[in-house]
């Protein structure tokens, strides 16, 4: 009988009661074995960790308000498994969601990490923005972001954690900087994320920094430079 | 008979009886062996129950073609009220399902039905799947990815299901993640075998693979799951 390897579930939280205990509960439901969950607190007022620490199984990190950048490093650095996996506390992830990415990544050993599809979920009374691209909304499409990612932890060594200088597009720059290490993506084609749209969703409800994010993509484009120059 | 089950070696009132129950709708391109593969069965006896959710094919002919078989006929309901009136009309100790395109492995009640007569305080026992290909042979060799927990494997003491109810019909998909959901918050024991019990087969009919039923029922359950551990705080 083959053991598959453990994965660390990290879910980074600040504030977060609302739909926290449906992200854990979505973790919990997952059919791949071994998952270890760990929750990062990042200074909640609110009823975060408590709801997080009336899970028996979830490992609890509390730290001061330092972003959720520290916060995803502190759940990278506590966490003992193989493989990372990253959910925010606002989606929810599909129960096959690991045995998928994990099957991708078992069979594909030069890829360092993946993403799937995503599916926005709309809480009630909550509509698109304006800017919102039209096509993401009507069907499944690639989500490029933390709650669809699985890393094998071994990458972070190479390309270092997330930015904590950066309060948003810290997914970006992380994204680009692995991929000027050298370290291959892959992607899934299965949908095995629900996205959740609602009022206090910040990266989806603000349009796009694209200020910030020309200057990360700068950035990546002056690291490959120094590279292609040594 | 696995070396698991002589653990405990034969009880004195004989082996237990399990009760397999079958819900289809529309199988019967895989549900002879499926049957098949119940009636290979190292353990003994079994009774295997199938209720036909309203089937529109030839899954009336494939089951009753079994003589063994308990046949049921119900108007299409579901797999949650097909699975209930399959527990309504068990007559065994033991309460076992399978899916009428999944496989069992030759020791999956011995191995099951052993854990539960040695461990007492043992309720059910679930353990792991693999995934193959229609038109593969399934085997340790074959199978596509990581092992995975199946809560179709649930083998249940019978009095389970008066602790923690029956199947909740509203769910289209899903209705056992709910049910383990509340039984998990009943208190109920349920021991994970690392062993591999069943092969599934992944074909385009797979009815848990549709992502619209399915993102509505886990929301459901999710949220019903959240609410009765509020209550209980409360």
């Amino acid at each position: 009988m083959q053991s598959s390897p453990l994965v660390s579930a990290v879910i980074p939280v600040y504030n977060g009661e609302r739909y926290l205990a449906e992200a854990i509960e979505s973790v919990l439901a997952q059919d791949y074995r071994p998952v270890e969950l760990i929750v990062v607190d990042d200074g909640s007022t609110d009823g975060s960790g408590d709801i997080a620490r009336s899970y028996p199984l979830v490992r609890y990190i509390r730290q001061t308000n330092r972003g959720v950048s520290v916060a995803r490093n502190a759940g990278i650095a506590a966490g003992r498994g193989e493989f990372i996996a990253f959910l925010d506390a606002d989606d929810v992830w599909t129960p096959d969601k690991l045995t998928v990415q994990m099957e991708y990544l078992l069979t594909h050993p030069e890829v360092g990490f993946s993403f799937a599809r995503q599916r926005f979920l709309f809480e009630q009374g909550i509509g698109a923005p304006p800017w919102f691209p039209q096509e993401l909304l009507a069907r499944d499409h690639v989500g490029f972001m933390p709650s669809t990612l699985v890393v094998r932890k071994a990458v972070f060594e190479r390309a270092g954690g997330f930015d904590t200088a950066l309060r948003r597009g810290e997914d970006t720059e992380w994204l680009l900087r692995a991929g000027d290490c050298g370290i291959q993506m892959g992607i899934v084609q299965e949908t095995l994320l629900l996205r959740r749209v609602h009022s206090g969703n910040v990266s989806l409800m603000k349009p796009p920094d694209y200020r910030l994010l020309l200057s990360l993509l700068k950035q990546s484009i002056d690291r490959r430079k120094e590279r292609g120059n040594d | 008979m696995t070396s698991q089950t002589l653990q405990s070696g034969e009880p004195a009132g004989g082996w237990p009886l399990v009760s397999v129950i079958i819900a289809v709708y529309n199988g019967d391109r895989f549900l002879s062996s499926a049957l098949d593969s119940i009636f290979a069965q190292d353990y003994h006896p079994l009774e295997a129950i199938v209720v036909d959710d309203g089937s529109t094919d030839d899954t009336t002919d494939v089951a009753r073609s079994y003589p063994a078989v308990r046949y049921i006929y119900q108007a299409n309901q579901g797999v949650a009220a097909a699975r209930n009136k399959g527990i309504a009309a068990a007559r065994g100790d033991f309460i076992a399902f399978q899916d009428a395109d999944d496989l069992w492995v030759p020791g999956k009640l011995a191995i099951q039905v052993g854990h539960l007569l040695a461990h007492p305080e043992v309720d059910g026992t679930i353990g792991m799947w693999h995934n193959f290909a229609d038109g593969a042979p399934p085997s340790e060799d074959t199978a596509a990815g990581p092992d995975r927990v199946g809560l179709v494997t649930l083998v249940a003491r019978r009095e389970v299901y008066d602790r923690v109810g029956s199947y909740d019909p509203a769910y289209r998909v899903g209705s056992d993640m709910d049910w383990f959901s509340r039984a998990r918050d009943a208190g109920v024991n349920i021991l994970m075998l690392p062993d591999i019990l069943l092969y599934r087969r992944i074909h385009n009919g797979n009815l848990s693979r549709q992502i619209d039923a399915r993102a509505a029922s886990m929301l459901r359950m999710f949220r019903a799951s959240v609410e009765r551990k509020r209550q209980k705080l409360t």
